[in-house]
């Protein structure tokens, strides 16, 4: 709100990369972050990208062979990740459904909503990422 | 006076329609502009049903001989100029002040968890961005909103989803972030405790904010097939953990109420984008607009009541 959107986009891209990066959970190369975002970038954005983040102390990186591969500077098991899940749960204890201010992602479902959404992902072509 | 009675009537039928018709306008409309149509409603038309059950409680004050000595006016004449039947005066001073507590407690509590969840976020550090992983088994994903904005995500939801619904995710939660969707939600829960007619609005707004970031999220990845798929996914993963670690998960099952309903957003997903139906907009705000200046007349007309017992009390009032 408010921002310019290069800004904004720079900020969504920056989110987008340490979610692939989290989702692997083990250094990867820009090639390879490239090809986990799942969209149509330039490697020179990825490779700005990730670099920003590392200045900014987001991301470790190691060599590997001739580049650099990169990973979460703070692993999601940490210390202050512990911490913060904690207080997220108090968070969410705290308000009843009515007040609470967090907006999930997904909520519950029944029966009837989970044989809907499995018909859905049947219709897709290709069955990807499954994570089961 | 029964232009008193009916003041309060009207305001709460008011209130009673918009009530009825929110989940409707959430389906029908835009979810943008129907989050945004009900919260500006519900607050409008709340306020003024409180106003027209003031005017009935201004009766018990303004009969009362040592406010009427304070104010000026004169009790006496008040009581033929406002003839509202004492009991029901006194009904309605209660009511009123009932209704007013619990707004006002319930805003307190909005304001408490949104300062909690502001503390939260300053404490995650500025380093990690506006996404904080958490390692978990349960797949989760959810906005925090405050002056630091952050997106919470669990590992296991990262890994469930494909790498373009991952941007859906994260588009989502930025749509709930950027448009402060909690500050709606807020906005029609403190209104329907001003007039308990208006609860369904809450619930009408919640799933129109996730709606909205739902239709913000596909226009970014620009694949609405793609966003559907997303929700599909994650709800199935999450139904799946649910069931395999019950125990774990029974505290984070409690808190859901039936208010977001994940299939019914898949599937509005994998139909086009519904259009703007200005008709509905307009009646909604045509009864917040009804509702403001039946108030409003009412206010007027009782403030010349008082005016005129305020008058024969300067003639003949003692003791001045």
């Amino acid at each position: 709100m408010g921002r310019d959107p290069a800004r904004r986009d720079r900020g969504a891209l920056e989110a987008e990369v340490l979610a692939t990066l989290a989702a692997a959970q083990r250094a990867l190369t820009p090639a390879e972050v490239l090809e986990g975002l799942g969209r149509d970038l330039a490697y020179t954005t990825v490779m700005t990208t990730l670099s920003r983040l590392h200045t900014k102390g987001a991301l470790v990186r190691e060599r590997e062979g001739r580049a650099y591969a990169y990973r979460l500077a703070t692993s999601p098991g940490s210390m202050s990740a512990a911490l913060t899940a904690r207080q997220m749960r108090r968070l969410l204890d705290a308000g009843d459904d009515r007040t609470r201010v967090l907006a999930r992602f997904v909520g519950e479902l029944d029966a009837d909503e989970e044989k809907i959404l499995t018909a859905i992902l049947a219709q897709e072509p290709e069955n990807r990422g499954d994570g089961s | 006076m029964t232009e008193l009675y009916l003041a309060v009537a009207l305001t709460f039928a008011c209130a009673a329609i918009i009530g009825a018709g929110a989940g409707t306008l959430t389906r029908l409309l835009p979810p943008a502009t129907a989050v945004v149509t009900l919260t500006v409603g519900a607050i409008v038309v709340s306020l003024s049903s409180l106003v027209a059950l003031a005017l009935l409680a201004v009766g018990a004050l303004g009969r009362n001989a040592s406010l009427a000595h304070v104010g000026h006016w004169s009790d006496s004449v008040l009581r033929t100029a406002y003839p509202v039947p004492m009991t029901l005066s006194h009904a309605a001073l209660v009511a009123v002040s009932l209704l007013i507590t619990y707004a006002i407690a319930r805003a307190v509590r909005s304001i408490g968890a949104l300062v909690l969840a502001n503390r939260a976020g300053r404490r995650l550090g500025d380093g990690s961005g506006c996404v904080v992983v958490i390692e978990s088994a349960v797949p989760d994903a959810y906005a925090l909103p405050g002056s630091t904005g952050r997106v919470i995500v669990s590992t296991a939801m990262l890994a469930t989803l494909a790498p373009g619904e991952r941007r859906v995710l994260l588009a989502h939660e930025r749509s709930h972030l950027a448009h402060r969707h909690h500050i709606y939600v807020q906005l029609a829960d403190t209104a329907a405790a001003i007039n308990p007619l208006l609860r369904p609005v809450v619930g009408a707004v919640r799933s129109g904010t996730e709606r909205w970031a739902d239709e913000d999220a596909a226009v970014e990845v620009g694949d609405r097939r793609l966003a559907a798929t997303a929700l599909a996914r994650a709800g199935l993963a999450r139904a799946r953990v649910r069931r395999t670690f019950l125990a774990e998960t029974a505290a984070v099952g409690a808190m859901h109420g039936a208010d977001e309903n994940v299939a019914d957003r898949a599937r509005a997903l994998l139909q086009p984008p519904p259009r703007g139906r200005r008709l509905l907009v307009a009646g909604v705000l045509t009864l917040a607009a009804l509702s403001l200046a039946i108030s409003a007349e009412s206010t007027s007309n009782v403030a010349a009541r008082f005016d005129r017992a305020q008058d024969s009390c300067a003639s003949h009032c003692s003791g001045w």
